[in-house]
Order: C-alpha cells, then structure tokens, then sequence
C-alpha cells in the first residue's frame, strides 16, 4: 500500500514539472507554488492531479510513465484550465470529477494512437477533453451547466478570480519594454493567466531548471514577436489572446526532444511561422464551433515536425535525444560525450588479430603495397627496441613475429584454407602466389577479414568451421610476397585473396598503454588486444549484489544492483541515486548518473568512471565526462546558455595503473582550454571484495561488496 | 722520463701441438662499466665488496619474458618469486611491471604485504605453513597452493571455524621426463595422490580449487621438460573442471628457466647452452594448444621464474686484495668478496671480469675470499689477467639467491646499490655493521 501511495505522491509531484518537460523535482513543487497563486485554479489543477494519477495508479498503468508525470502533465492542465474558465461552484466539482475519468479514457486513445508512431500525444488530450466540455456548456440554456460563464471572445478568459499577485498592477511592469513583458505574459498563459508577475516567476524557474530551454523560448518568442511586427499582426493578439504560449512551449518541446544544438535551435525558429499560420487557421476554424483553439497550433504543428525528423534516413542534426533527461543541458552534454564514448556500440566487435603487443609496420593507405583499392590494409610486426628480430636477423626464426597465432578478429565462418606455399628465404618474395598461405573468415555476407602470409603447414582450422573471435587460426610466417615475417590483415567484401579492401575500426585494444575503444590502428602504433580477466575482481557486480559504503562525508550506505530494460545500474537504496554502469571485455565503465550528489555512490561514480578490471599489466586511459555530472562553478551557468552553440567547457576523466593495484584518476574540468578544477582519487583493492578510495582533499570511502 | 710500471715475470706452458678448431681466444675483456656507470666510481662511493644491480637488465629481463609468452597466449602473468631476490627495490619493479608476489613463508607474506602488494595478488607457496600463516591468508583471500594432505586438513578446518571459502590450488609433482624428478613438494601425479586431494576438496566443498601448480625444477635446461609438464597438467585440469567440476582457472608453472650463468658441471658455457625465453614459451604453448578445452574456459598461465630474470642483473664488485702461489704452482689470487656472500658459486662457474682490456698473457688463477676458511673459493680455476692489489674484478651473473642466501660470516655484508636507468645510483639496502649484530644479543 505504502508502495502505491508513493507511486501517487511521485506521479503527482511529477505531473507537475512535465508542464515545462523537466524531471527536475523542484521545478515541479515550485510550478505548484506558483498555481496557487490563483488558489482556485491551483486547487482544480491539484484535484485532477491527484484524480487522474490515482485512478491511473489503481489502472496499474506503466509504473515508469506514471511516476514520470507522464499521465498527470495533461490532467494538471485541464485542472487549472477549468479552474481558471469556470465559477467556483457544484457544477465545477461535478465537471472536475467527471472530466478526470475523460481524460483518462482520452489519453488511453492517444496513447494507443500515438505509440505506433513514438510520437508524444503532447496535450491533445486536454483538448479535446477541454472542447468535449466547452461544446456542451456554451450551449447557453442546455441541460447541464447553466451557471458556466463564459467570456464574449473565444479565447478570453475570465479575471474575475481573487489573485494573490495583485502586484502585477504595479506600475513597474507597465515600464517594461513590449517585448519582455509579452514574453512573460505568453509564459504565464501557459497556466491560463495573463499575470506578469506570475510570468516573471516562471521565467526565474525556467532560467534555473535550464539555461538553454530558456534560450529556446526567448529566442523563438523574440522572432514571434517580429513576425508579428513584420506582418502588421495586431500585437494585442500575441499574449493576450493566449496565442504566445503556443511558441514557448514547442520551443520547450524540441528542446526537450532533440539534442540541443545549433540546428534544434534553428529548427525551433523554423517552425514559427507555420505555427503563427496554424494558430490563425486554428482559432478561425474552431471559432465556427465557438470553441477557442489553446494549444492546437503546437501541438499539430510539433507532432507533424518531430515527425518529419523520424522519417529522415540520414542520421544528421539535430538528433533524438534517446533517453528523458533531467534537462535540455544534461540531454545536450549526455549525448555529446555518449557520441563519442560509446561510438564502438555502433561496431561489430573486431578484436586485433594476434595476442600480446605488436607494431603496425604498414598502415591504411601504406607507402609499399596499401594503395588504391588495397589501402585499408595492415601490416603487423612485433618489434623489440625498434628491432623486428633477434641475432642477425638472417632466418625468418630469428624474427620475433614468426611462428605466433594469428586468430580470428571476431566471430565467423572460416571460407577458404590457402596451405602449401613455403616461407621465403629473408629478403626474397614469391610473386607468383602473392598472398602466400592465407585464411578468409566470413563474418556477415559481404565482410570478410583476411590474414595472408601464414606459416606453411601451421594452420589450426579449416574450411567450414564456425570459429569465436580470438580462436587461433593459423601461425604467423613468411609466405608469398613477403620480403620479412608479418602479418597481412584486412576487412574485404569477398572470400577470394585479392579482393578490394573496407574500412573498419577495431574496438577495445591498447595503444602504447592506452585504451582505444574504437579505432583504426595508425601505421607505427604499438597495440596490445585486451585480455580478458583472470582473477577474481570487485567490478563483476551481479544482479542483486549488496554491497555497503562508508565514508567520512555521508556515513553508512548500502547499494544494490538493479536491472531495468536490460541495463544495470548500482541504487543508492538510502537517497535513490543511480549509478548506470556496463562490464565487458575486460572494462568497467558507468555509463550515466542519477540523483543526488552528496552520496558516496556519486564519488564512486567519479572515481571508477572506467576500469579496466583485467590483473596485472599497467594501463591508462582518458575519456571525457558529461559536464552535466560535474559542475565546478557559477560560471557553468553562463556556459549552459552558450552551450547549443557549441561546447567552452570538458569534464576529462583520466586513469592510470600502474604499480600493483592502485588506480589513479582524475577528472579535470577546463574551460577554454584552461584548467580550472581538478579532482583526484585514489582506488585500491584492499581485498577483493573491498574497495577503498582516497580523495585529494583527504576523505576516505570504504565500499565493501557482500 | 716516466719511470715504467712493474709487470711481474709470468710463466706459461707452451704445449707443442696443433691448436684445436675450439681454441678459445684468451684475451681478456674488459669491463670497467655497468650501464655507464664507471666501477672505480662506484667504489670510491660505496666501497669494496658492492652488489650492483642494472635496473635497465632487470626491465629488459621481464620484458623480454612477457613478450615471449604474451605474443603466444592470451593470458600470461608473472609472479615474483620472493626467495629469489626479496629487496624490497627489486620486488617492487617486478610489482610495477605487473607481477604477482609469491612468497614461501610468513615472514615473505608479510614483506609484501608491506611492498603494497594486495593480498589477493599473493601466491603463498611451500611446504611448512603456519595456522596462523594460513588464517591470515585466507582472510586476505591470497591464493594459497596446498603442499600436503596436512595442510589441506588445516585449510579445510579453518575455512569451516571462519565460514570462509579460501581460494587454493594444488601442488603437483610429476616426471617430466628429466632427472632429478621433484617429488618431495605437493602431490604426486603419478600415483594418483593429486588426483586423490582433488577429489577431497570436490566432495568436501569447503575449499575453492582454482588452479594448479607445479614445480618441476631448478635451472632446467630442457624445454621438452616443459612440453611434458605442460601437456599432462593440462589434462589434470580438464579432468578436473569436466569430472569434478571444480573452477580451475589457472595453471602456475613454477618457474626452474635457467639463467645465462654456467654450470660448473657443464663444458659450454650457460650463454651458449641455455633455452630462451622464446624457447621455453614455444615449448609450453604450443603443448597448451594441442589440449581441447571447452568453450570460454581458457586457462590463464602463471609463471614464477626468478633466477632468468634477475640473475644476470646483478653483478658483485671486489677488489683484489693479494696475489699468492701455492705450493703446487698455481696461482691464488685473494679478493675481498667471499663466498659467504657468493653462495652461487658452489654450483656456477661465475664469469669473472677485469678492468684490463685485450691482455693476451691470462694466466690460470684460484680466486678466493677474504674468509678465513678452505672452502672460500669463488673459481677453482679462472683465466686471469696479472692483477695487483686494489684491482677491481667483477663478478657476473650473481643476481639470484645471493642477497637472499647470504650471511654474515667474518665479514659483514656489503651494500647493494641499483644503476637505475636514468644513470642515477640508489643505495638499496646498506651494509651491516657491528652495532647491528650486538643490537640482536641479549645485553
């Protein structure tokens, strides 16, 4: 029971923020503050609030969407739209009970409608629940409502309700310019008010809840307003008529949807004079039912845009944000580090093809035999102190390659075994069986890996077996047109030697030390393939694994690992943080934050960004982290504003290993170019199921995995 | 004019025949540095007898071990046998360059402890632990290999009153076809004793079996020694993992490389005769691969080499202290490094060098020591150039067991000092004095 009610309260808390697309907790009990301004209203809007999050909850509808706000967003409105249109009296009660079922049933059919498409059904449902209302009442005389006042205008509202911000009359908001002053009315007519004051309010909460959702509104308002100037619009119609709105909450909404960039901006500017066009031919088509057309205009009109961007096939900007930020910024700084951090989720995973560390003698585009239609093709040697062999280098056996497995880069079918020809003597190449003894794996139809050159006789598989990425093929030799033991290596499109070659990075391998997690080895790179780990390690968290923090800043916690749509993540059971994390090959890497910062979890969080947990040999590795996980001072808040238009500000992670089983990592924060924060932990594995991590400014965390 | 040096009268056989196609070449070479460092130098700095460590021939020693095994399967690690060498300098660089400690006593556990090597990266080793050794080991969750049926007892007993489950492997011993076969540690293969601990620890279920060990040797010139190892522990891992289902992971097999030193037994020197890294690692591979084990369960290899990889690292200064003849003739040559500091040279025929270069007239010498005993001999028999007193020698090839297995007898023991790679000099350990022997007896 106690379950369920939390569901409620969370569901209702929520309903709140949607109303300008945040999860931000506060946003949403400040937005509540503000509907009680006009207590009546606020009242209405809390009472559809808890009626249709509470039946949605006794429905069991989606526990995620439900604790989102996403079926009280709508209800919320509908509230403070019925309380703003009508008279506080029986009727109205009658009507909010009534229509709180309404909506509901609505919102199940838009739902239903809407999902097929992935498309958000925004507040089509009020709407229509609004108009299903009005169309009854207006019917002045009807059976129902008698009482319902309703303004002359379509679209004015009544004023005749008791407000808290009388000071909305003072008369410094009458100095404000035109400009501002409409755009915080337009923001107050988002809650049915036409109250600067209560628009100057929400515009503070705006600016504090994101910078660039503020950025959006402003800007695409400002060109409203001049589209209004320009086509000799009667600027009356811009706040008052509640037409204002409309701009600010789609640029609210692709803010929300799209990654915030400079093209999501343009995008919101784009759609405004459609949307003026659209509000026109809106309120003129519906003033024929007498009905007025709120919202309509941005509804219709973001529904169509977002969806003219699904239909896209290129993947150009501005993108989808994939998951529900917190907010536009954390939206724009996750998918800008992701883009480049998790680039090898878009590969199959190729793993170099030989063990231990080995030199790219010949690279892409080579100087010898890479060229043309062969260029992405690699030569691998191993070399000692820039020597390729031992001795006097005259037998191929003196060479430190000879004679070494050569394996499968990834998982596939061996298609052709080319046995029989005899390794040349140092410095003489066959030319007539150019490739030598060589192996084609298929991987997929139409992508095949060659290794040519192999040792005569040494081959460990054959035509026709399905072998697993890193399963020995066949040894390195010094057959065909090869002056000096090495390997050939390359991605091709058909199963026979001599085929032209396609470009394809390798995931998860060292360079000099350092971890490359997706890349094309470079012509002179020394690279090492990753092992898998040995020993037993603290970072193979398991479903359901508990485990307990201590740290001298926040005392005792205790974590768990959770699983939810098939990723895991650490749950701070005590302050609800989450901490989203992957393992595999070998690396550890926490993926995304949730919640609140002042835990030990979160400092986790900093400190492991990403291991690699294999025992043993040294390693480094540098990857950047989402700005948004570590803000360091007031000036980010000016940074955000600037932010779609391109990024002033990195978060760098930095780790390193090197002496027995102490991690050392950073992150750094830069501006500019210029360092302005630095953080520095120190990991150790006191025992293998103990974590102890040091911090620079000299607080110890002890996590102890059960 | 300057007044010509002394060079004392030698005299040497001349043997009418025909020189031999093996005739060695008896010039002396000298060598009057270790990289870079000038000896004259380091003994005006730190004095006469001096252990001298090359930092750069240790990194290189491991390296070259890594990269032959590494560059042939997957997964290689190396643990730093502590009995071999265990200044904490010298532990700690093999700990950098990735390697596990593996100890053979409590007192050994504890040094790595303190070397900041965590518990669960110990391989404790040898025949005689302690309750209270083996208690604090598996509370630190180190992997413990079990020499005797004793100790799996104690193991078994402990894990139960601590409802622990300690992570072992087990010892084997096996004829790998050389001689002499080691079977006083651990299990016997063979007669099925290890097969017999396995089964106890499967029914049991108290203790986690997760590796296998073995040890065939010390300075094993055979790399088919290795093959045959290779092979049958690898199928007592198999038969393991498929008929008893226990979680074997790795095998460690123990170490025995031999180093480049000479056995005085031998007739060719160690630097001719000895297996490569290379070698070895061809040997055990390519036996590894020819045993089918199943999908994803790929055995990672441990290695506890110490002698290869540090011996010729180490080198002992001295300084000549007389030259005598003896009464049959021969003459005995005294330095001031004795074999209480050189127990290696009881089995090696050590590579003695002199600072001269090029000197045709080498005469047969006897070197001794400074003790005041018979057996202090460091060579019977060396090719030496005339040498006066204060003249610097150096010994080679005396990096292992010697800083461990020295003692202090008549003389104390001298410093060590690393030549690190920089150039620098570290002092590693600094010699004894007398106020450090009375500090031990009871006042």
């Amino acid at each position: 029971m106690k379950e369920y009610l939390n569901i409620w309260f969370q569901s209702v808390k929520n309903s709140y923020c949607s109303l300008v697309f945040s999860r931000d907790s506060w946003v949403g009990v400040a937005l509540f503050v503000v509907t009680f301004f006009y207590p009546l209203s606020g009242l209405c809007g809390l009472f559809c609030g808890i009626m249709v999050n509470g039946l949605a909850v006794a429905f069991s509808m989606d526990r995620f969407k439900l604790t989102n706000g996403i079926y009280g967003f709508n209800a919320v409105i509908l509230g403070l739209a019925l309380g703003a249109l009508f008279p506080p009296n029986m009727a109205l009660c009658y009507m909010l009970l009534v229509s709180s079922v309404l909506l509901l049933l609505l919102m199940a059919g838009f739902e239903t409608i809407f999902a097929k498409t992935q498309l958000p059904y925004l507040v089509f449902p009020f709407l229509c629940c609004l108009w299903f209302l009005l169309f009854l009442t207006q019917q002045k005389g009807g059976d129902l409502f008698i009482d319902c006042v309703l303004g002359d205008h379509f679209g004015m509202l009544s004023f005749g309700e008791y407000s808290l911000s009388d000071i909305s009359d003072h008369p410094i908001w009458l100095n404000l310019p035109d400009v501002i002053s409409e755009y915080l009315i337009s923001l107050s007519s988002v809650l049915f008010r036409q109250d600067i004051f209560l628009g100057l309010v929400m515009a503070i909460i705006l600016l504090f809840y994101s910078r660039i959702a503020f950025l959006f509104t402003l800007t695409t308002h400002l060109f409203a307003y001049f589209l209004y100037q320009t086509f000799g619009c009667e600027l009356f119609h811009l706040p008052f008529s509640c037409f204002g709105f409309n701009f600010i909450l789609s640029a609210l909404a692709l803010s929300c949807y799209l990654v915030p960039s400079k093209s999501a901006l343009f995008c919101s500017w784009m759609i405004v004079p459609v949307e003026l066009l659209a509000v026109f031919a809106s309120t003129r088509c519906l003033a024929y039912f007498y009905l007025p057309a709120f919202s309509l205009a941005f509804c219709v009109v973001t529904v169509l845009f977002l969806s003219l961007l699904k239909r896209r096939t290129g993947s150009c900007a501005p993108h989808f944000s994939t998951f529900l930020e917190r907010t536009p910024e954390d939206n724009l700084y996750y998918n800008q580090t992701n883009a480049t951090r998790f680039r090898w989720y878009n590969y199959y995973p190729f793993s170099l093809p030989f063990y231990g560390e080995w030199k790219v003698s010949q690279g892409v585009d080579g100087a010898y035999t890479h060229q043309g239609l062969w260029r992405d093709a690699f030569d691998f040697v191993v070399e000692v102190d820039g020597k390729q062999y031992q001795g006097d280098g005259a037998s191929v056996k003196d060479y430190y390659c000879y004679g070494k497995p050569v394996l499968a880069p990834g998982d596939g079918t061996v298609v052709w075994v080319e046995d029989g020809v005899d390794d040349n003597l140092i410095g003489a190449s066959n030319k007539v069986q150019n490739w030598g003894n060589y192996v084609v794996v298929k991987h997929w139809d139409g992508f095949y890996s060659l290794m040519a050159h192999l040792k005569r006789d040494s081959f460990l598989c054959e035509v026709g077996q399905n072998v697993k990425r890193g399963e020995e093929l066949a040894l390195c030799g010094n057959s065909g047109f090869s002056p000096y033991p090495h390997l050939h290596f390359q991605f091709q499109a058909s199963p026979f030697a001599g085929t032209p070659t396609i470009p394809y990075p390798f995931v998860n391998y060292m360079k000099s030390g350092a971890l490359v997690s997706c890349g094309v080895p470079e012509e002179g790179d020394s690279l090492t393939a990753m092992e898998g780990e040995t020993m037993r390690s603290p970072y193979c968290f398991y479903l359901g694994q508990e485990m307990s923090a201590t740290s001298d800043l926040y005392g005792e916690e205790s974590w768990c690992v959770v699983e939810a749509y098939g990723y895991s993540y650490l749950w701070n059971k005590k302050s609800g943080a989450k901490a989203w994390f992957a393992i595999h090959d070998g690396i550890f890497e926490f993926q995304r934050y949730e919640g609140t910062k002042r835990c030990a979890l979160y400092h986790f969080f900093l400190s492991n960004y990403k291991v690699i947990t294999k025992n043993g040999e040294p390693w480094s590795l540098k990857e950047e982290m989402p700005l948004s996980v570590r803000r360091v001072g007031w000036w980010d808040f000016l940074l955000d504003l600037v932010a779609p238009m391109g990024l002033l500000s990195k978060n760098i992670f930095e780790a390193k290993e090197t002496h027995s089983a102490e991690l050392v990592a950073t992150v750094s924060t830069c501006v500019m170019g210029r360092l302005v924060n630095q953080i520095e932990y120190r990991t150790t594995r006191v025992e293998s199921n103990r974590l102890e991590v040091k911090c620079t400014d000299g607080s110890t965390l002890c996590i102890e995995l059960r | 004019m300057e007044k010509k040096q002394y060079e004392r009268p030698l005299l040497k056989r001349i043997v009418p025949t025909m020189p031999g196609k093996t005739g060695q070449n008896t010039h002396s070479v000298a060598q009057t540095e270790i990289d870079g460092v000038a000896l004259d130098g380091l003994r005006e700095r730190f004095g006469s007898p001096l252990f001298v460590f090359s930092e750069k021939t240790l990194r290189k020693n491991i390296r070259e071990a890594k990269r032959a095994f590494s560059t042939r399967y997957p997964d290689v690690r190396f643990a730093w046998s502590y009995k071999t060498n265990y200044l904490n300098a010298i532990c700690n660089l093999f700990h950098e360059e990735g390697s596990l400690a593996e100890v053979v006593s409590g007192f050994e556990y504890e040094k790595a402890l303190q070397n900041n090597v965590p518990s669960n990266r110990i391989i404790f080793n040898g025949p005689a632990k302690s309750e209270a050794e083996l208690l604090k080991a598996i509370q630190g969750d180190s992997l413990i290999h079990v020499d005797n049926t004793e100790e799996l007892r104690l193991l078994t007993k402990l894990a139960v009153a601590h409802e622990i489950r300690p992570r072992v492997a087990i010892r084997v011993n096996l004829d790998a076809g050389i001689y002499p076969a080691w079977s006083r540690f651990g299990f016997n293969l063979e007669s099925g004793q290890a097969w017999d601990a396995l089964e106890k620890i499967a029914t049991e279920k108290r203790l986690e079996c997760v590796g296998l060990h073995c040890h065939i040797g010390t300075f094993i010139q055979s790399v088919n020694a290795y093959r045959t190892e290779t092979e049958k522990m690898a199928h007592l891992a198999l038969d393991a993992m498929t008929k008893l289902g226990l979680p074997i992971s790795y095998l460690d097999l123990g170490g025995g490389f031999a180093s480049k030193n000479s056995l005085k037994a031998s007739y060719l020197t160690g630097e001719d005769l000895c297996p490569t890294f290379d070698d070895y690692a061809e040997a055990i591979t390519s036996a590894l691969r020819m045993v089918k084990f199943p999908a994803g369960k790929k055995l990672s290899l441990i290695f506890e080499t110490g002698r290869a990889l540090v011996d010729n690292a180490g080198y002992l200064l001295s300084s000549v202290i007389t030259n005598k003849r003896m009464a049959d003739g021969r003459l005995n040559t005294v330095i001031d490094a004795g074999v209480n500091l050189l127990f290696t040279s009881f089995w090696y025929n050590h590579k003695v060098t002199s600072t001269y270069d090029d000197v045709a007239q080498m005469e047969p010498t006897s070197l001794c020591g400074p003790l005041c005993m018979n057996i202090d001999v460091i060579r019977d028999n060396v090719l030496l150039p005339p040498l006066r007193r204060n003249d610097l020698l150096l010994i080679h090839h005396v990096g292992a067991y010697n800083v461990t297995q020295w003692m202090q007898f008549i003389t104390m023991r001298p410093k060590v000092v690393m030549v690190m790679e920089n150039g620098e000099l570290q002092l590693l350990r600094d010699a004894e004095t007398l106020a450090d022997l009375n500090r031990m007896e009871a006042k």
